[in-house]
């Protein structure tokens, strides 16, 4: 009897170590039920708890949260440079958990990494920074010189071979650092908030570097960051972390249009600390007008529904905020409404624009307004 | 003045302190900075966090730091005996200069290893760097100017040791300047030891500065 329970519960754990296998294998990062507590003398500080990831081959995804939500050490356990008290790391189908040493160094080469403040060696030129990880795998002389040159032009800076970073821009430095993160031709690419550091104009231009190596070499981009233009710029999907628990995760379309955590409402700013439309004038909220949050992506973004909706039920609206925008190529459209006029009509055009898929998110007191009217008909 | 002064034995001398500080520290970094690397990779939060060791290296350090050293240059003659086979002349004064020093220039060495940037060697590791890579190729390159600083440092108070040494027949210009300035009340060899003394120390340091300079612009 006590045989045949332990044979059991054998075969049960072999099914659940099935299960994060095929996952492993799956995807070409996968992270399951990863915990991680930081400790600071006698207080317990935990960073991860129980977080679950998994990243498709070919993906730009995106992590986002304010500082101290975790972001940032969750990509670090994709590498292991922090390593989860409990929980698996898959990547490119290899258990880096259970790796030696020697052997994760080995994976490590495979996964390139790109930080807020470049991390570059001071003391070594352009040319020797890039040289290093391919020194580090040991890659013939002859074909690490060409590498380097290949690299260089592709992130635009042929003739710096022999500058040190100390005569380089935060820009041209950041592309030094891509530079040397693609030497050996990585399978993943993490950029922990690669473009914090840099002015607006600057970032859009290494974003549209990192743009460019994804669709030239299709390779996997895990990218951390407290902006959401940076998010709507280049990933195709989002998770978002509050607390080191991950609160939402999704198509970045997906998440723009219906955001299910608070955190992420405040993260897109749509949502003050203080609470939906606290920031607009007391005198939108009169009575008897109705107020409502509405997003729209692609077609119905570009079309004028709103105005067809409210006409075809026969009440007037405007617009107290808007404005249109892209994540990527999706066109995207945000507006904060008021509805004049009877609330049953309102209502109609309201379910006329959801047909389309706009995404409708009524204002606290017009939700109030919009109940006590229900109940007086009934 | 000068009237005397026997000038042969003071360039004989000068060489003499010349060859004790060079050959001292020389052996003062060799033995000084592996020991520095340990010290940094063992502490608290490094590399290779290791307490016992730490503590260990740590306190063996500051005990021959802490004792002054006319009194380790007494107490350690049998080892000199030992490795030299006597304890007089400028030979024998290069073991307890080097045992004085070799833990000054790890604790050298150990602080340039912390002024290097951690992300840098944070990165280094995650493109798959091992602890000697990373020691080899990021640490010691990039703490270059500090540890050239350093070595100028314990060559200049190894100039100042050196004349110690010439109270147990060390040789060189603290010898002479004990045998005949001291011992013998020519106030004048006193003074021009002591001058060829400031000399060599402007330029030790001089020479110093400028190799510090030339790696420290490069990289800053």
């Amino acid at each position: 009897m006590v045989v045949h329970f332990s044979a059991l519960v054998g075969q049960m754990s072999l099914d659940i170590d099935y299960e994060q296998r095929s996952k492993g294998e799956m995807f070409v990062i996968s992270l399951q039920n990863v915990t991680l507590t930081y400790r600071t003398g006698h207080r317990l500080i935990p960073a991860l708890r129980d977080v679950s990831l998994e990243v498709h081959a070919g993906e730009v995804f995106g992590i986002i949260g304010y500082s101290g939500a975790g972001k940032s050490t969750l990509l670090r356990c994709i590498n292991l440079l922090e390593r989860p008290q409990s929980g698996q790391v898959w990547v490119d189908g290899v258990d880096l958990l259970s790796l030696r040493k020697r052997e994760l160094q080995k994976q490590r080469k495979k996964i390139g990494m790109i930080f807020q403040h470049f991390h570059l060696l001071n003391s070594a030129t352009v040319r020797d920074n890039i040289l290093f990880p391919l020194r580090l795998a040991k890659t013939p002389v002859a074909e690490a010189e060409r590498r380097v040159a290949e690299l260089l032009e592709l992130v635009g800076l042929t003739g710096y071979e022999r500058h040190y970073p100390s005569q380089l821009s935060g820009g041209q430095k950041q592309r030094v650092a891509i530079a040397r993160a693609l030497a050996n031709f990585p399978k993943v690419l993490l950029c922990d908030e690669a473009t914090s550091a840099l002015d607006p104009e600057t970032t859009q231009s290494i974003l549209d570097l990192l743009r460019e190596i994804h669709r030239q070499f299709g390779v996997t981009v895990v990218m951390v960051t407290h902006e959401i233009s940076v998010v709507q710029r280049v990933c195709h999907r989002v998770a978002v972390m509050d607390q080191g628990r991950m609160v939402e995760v999704g198509r970045v379309v997906d998440v723009f249009l219906r955001p299910q955590a608070e955190v992420t409402r405040r993260l897109l700013g749509w949502t003050n600390a203080e609470g939906v439309g606290a920031d607009l004038p007391e005198q939108v909220f009169r009575e008897g007008t109705l107020v409502c949050e509405l997003a729209m992506a692609g077609e119905a973004a570009q079309s004028p529904l709103l105005f067809q909706a409210a006409r075809e039920a026969g009440v007037t609206c405007s617009i107290l905020r808007g404005t249109v925008d892209a994540i990527q190529d999706t066109p995207f459209a945000r507006m904060v409404v008021a509805w004049y006029g009877d609330a049953k009509q309102v209502q109609a055009a309201v379910r006329r624009l959801e047909a389309h898929g706009a995404a409708v998110r009524w204002l606290n007191k017009a939700e109030r307004m919009l109940a006590a009217d229900e109940a007086g008909m009934k | 003045m000068f009237a005397g002064v026997i000038w042969s034995e003071i360039g004989q001398a000068t060489l003499e302190t010349l060859y004790m500080v060079g050959v001292s520290t020389l052996l003062a970094v060799i033995l000084g900075l592996p020991l520095g690397v340990v010290l940094y990779l063992c502490a608290p939060g490094s590399l290779l966090e290791n307490r016992w060791v730490y503590q260990a290296a740590s306190v063996v350090v500051n005990i021959v730091r802490s004792v002054p050293f006319i009194i380790l240059l007494i107490a350690i003659i049998p080892l000199t005996e030992w490795l030299v086979g006597t304890s007089i002349g400028v030979n024998a004064a290069i073991v307890p200069l080097v045992v004085g020093a070799a833990p000054f220039y790890a604790r050298i060495a150990e602080t340039s290893f912390r002024e290097v940037d951690p992300g840098v060697i944070e990165a280094a590791q995650a493109m798959g760097a091992s602890v000697w890579q990373v020691i080899f190729r990021v640490l010691l390159p990039e703490s270059r100017p500090g540890l050239i600083a350093g070595a100028t440092i314990t060559a200049v108070t190894l100039i100042s040791y050196s004349a110690m040494s010439g109270v147990i027949g060390g040789g060189g210009l603290g010898d002479l300047a004990v045998r005949y300035g001291y011992e013998r009340f020519e106030t004048n060899v006193m003074l021009i030891t002591t001058a060829v003394m400031v000399v060599l120390v402007q330029v030790l340091q001089w020479l110093g500065d400028r190799a510090a300079l030339y790696f420290a612009r490069r990289s800053r």
